[in-house]
């Protein structure tokens, strides 16, 4: 076990050694994600002050859950964000390498990359959350601390869990970017407003296709006291139960589509 | 004993057949239809322990396929096999420790880091220890003199050194069982020398059970005791290379010059073999004809002509091997 958490900090620390090599490309990464991080905010402050509430939920509601979101997006960025780049490793062969190392191939994979420019997202979500806090009264007891740590963590999985149940599917077809930028408009657009003012079809994908409503949506009601219009009332408890089962099922859909590897001819 | 053991292997792969054009591209979307290309044809065979196997055969014959079903890469279609009393596509850890897999073409050193990150990466992967990471490092970048190399990013180094330093990462672990593909691909002769008498080494001195896959068939020559032929996913042959020489090999090439004197227009009817006498250049000749007449035709040139420059040569393998695939595929 000591000697694994030795292979996931060298991993590590060689994707950082490497992207160091280029320091002004490093630089401008976490600038670049910063400014579009805080540029987010805005878009989401200019129609709430326009419209004062949206689907009943104020400035504060919607700010908790946007930085909220936008928190457990930072921590999938700083972990798990290598699958986007799953396509290429089939199509280039990558994977012949990583099938031969007596390690798992998704760990290599999760190691492959080290993004800092993460702290990108995590500089305006954190601010913004901060703030968030302390204008608004939330019953903060060591129970709901521990939730919000949970609910960040599982947000980041369900994140990943789509994008790894996405990355298999290139073992049948390659290419998978059509499929990812469907996801895409749900995780960065659709999941940043409260999923009931969409009416009943963008609702349910957002709970049951891409559930991405419960990194955010969901957990909101709890800290809030809010109730629950759309589904169920205890949707807002189980986001780590939706990350775990999410997570299973996509490996169990990764390990299928490995048996179809084609790899690439020399 | 033997390490390899492959019962009725079939790989097959489903590809959908497109169409050239935009047109051709929409109907696909709507009408595919699936082609069943067979990479690997019922194959059975067997490598003993301290075997060189070499693997030959035109773009496409399955070479790789078999290559990367052995160590797991691929799932089997169909068949059993069996690499160290192990199913390779379980890919289990001490599997996993026994094989190493090397391509020419692929590499698993960092670009912008010197090899060295590499190595201590795969230290820690195979769980090696420090001394013997030591005495590893040090043993097999002297025999690849690469000393001075592998504390240099990757991208500095020459195809011949990244080649060498890849070699260093895929043994490091000391693994028993060594798959190559392509392994020269590339290189200049004085490389491809150095990495053969690497290999050499590797399986005479330390007794490692190699498999190769080249184009080049000259690799095969130089380094393997076995040959198998493979051919749009079938066995053609499979034995010693000896045994693979003694029943292929049976021609042989007479190269002679004649003085000026000699009427030369005789000499393309004499030796009773049509079209087998080639005029090289000026007064000298060439014929190509089966071992057995090699006797009786150099008496006859020798007491029939006046001639200087007398050569007998074996054909060359790869044309061997050439031959036998054109005669095959048409």
């Amino acid at each position: 076990m000591v000697n694994l958490f030795k292979i996931i900090f060298l991993l590590k620390l060689k994707s950082l050694k490497a992207q160091l090599q280029y320091p002004l490309n490093f630089l401008i990464g976490v600038i670049g994600v910063s400014s579009i991080g805080a540029m987010d905010i805005l878009l989401i402050v200019i129609p709430v002050s326009a419209f004062k509430s949206i689907g009943g939920w104020g400035f504060w509601e919607l700010g908790f859950m946007f930085s909220l979101w936008k928190m457990s997006h930072g921590i999938h960025q700083a972990l798990f964000i290598p699958f986007w780049g799953h396509d290429e490793l089939v199509r280039t062969g990558v994977y012949d390498r990583l099938l031969v190392r007596p390690v798992h191939p998704i760990l290599q994979i999760l190691c492959s990359g080290f993004s800092l420019a993460a702290i990108g997202e995590w500089v305006p979500s954190v601010t913004m959350f901060i703030i968030t806090c302390s204008k608004v009264k939330i019953a903060w007891n060591l129970f709901s601390i521990l939730f919000l740590l949970i609910i960040l963590f599982s947000g980041a999985v369900i994140e990943w869990a789509i994008s790894l149940f996405i990355s298999a599917f290139s073992f049948w077809f390659v290419r998978t970017d059509s499929l990812r930028g469907i996801s895409s408009i749900f995780l960065f657009r659709v999941a940043h407003y409260p999923a009931h003012i969409y009416g009943r079809a963008l609702p349910f994908i957002l709970t049951f296709i891409f559930p991405y409503a419960f990194m955010a949506y969901y957990p909101t009601h709890y800290f809030f006291k809010l109730d629950v219009h759309i589904f169920y009332d205890f949707f807002p408890y189980i986001t780590p139960l939706v990350a775990v089962t999410l997570l299973g099922v996509a490996f169990i859909f990764w390990s299928i589509g490995l048996k179809y590897y084609h790899s690439t001819g020399t | 004993m033997d390490i390899i053991e492959v019962k009725n292997l079939t790989k097959t792969y489903k590809t959908f057949k497109k169409e050239a054009g935009l047109v051709g591209s929409i109907k696909g979307l709507f009408n595919r239809k699936y082609v069943e290309k067979i990479a690997l044809n019922s194959i059975s065979l067997t490598v003993k322990k301290g075997d060189f196997l070499g693997f030959a055969g035109p773009n496409g014959a399955g070479k790789t396929t078999m290559l990367k079903i052995l160590s797991g890469i691929l799932y089997p279609t169909n068949g059993e096999v069996f690499v160290n009393k192990h199913t390779p596509n379980k890919r289990s850890r001490s599997f996993l420790k026994d094989i190493t897999f090397i391509a020419g073409n692929k590499t698993q050193l960092d670009w912008s880091l010197p090899p060295m990150d590499s190595y201590l990466l795969n230290k820690e992967i195979y769980n090696i220890s420090n001394s013997s990471f030591r005495e590893r490092v040090k043993v097999l970048s002297g025999l690849l003199n690469i000393r001075s190399v592998i504390n240099r990013p990757v991208r500095e180094l020459s195809l011949g050194e990244r080649m060498k330093s890849e070699l260093l990462a895929g043994l490091l672990h000391n693994p028993e069982i060594i798959f190559l593909d392509e392994p020269t691909i590339g290189l200049d002769i004085n490389s491809q020398k150095n990495i053969w008498k690497f290999f050499r080494h590797l399986n005479h001195e330390e007794g490692k059970t190699i498999i190769l896959t080249s184009h080049y068939v000259e690799d095969i020559k130089q380094l393997c005791n076995k040959i198998i032929l493979i051919n749009k996913g079938n066995i053609i042959f499979n034995d010693y290379l000896s045994v693979f020489l003694d029943h292929y090999n049976v021609k042989r090439k007479i190269t002679f010059s004649v003085q000026e004197n000699v009427d030369q227009s005789r000499l393309k009817d004499y030796f009773n073999v049509p079209n087998s006498v080639i005029n090289v250049d000026g007064n000298t000749y060439s014929i190509t004809i089966s071992k057995e007449k090699v006797e009786n035709t150099l008496h006859k040139i020798i007491d029939d002509f006046e001639i200087f420059n007398l050569r007998i040569e074996y054909e060359p393998i790869q044309d061997i091997i050439a031959e036998i695939f054109e005669k095959l595929n048409t």
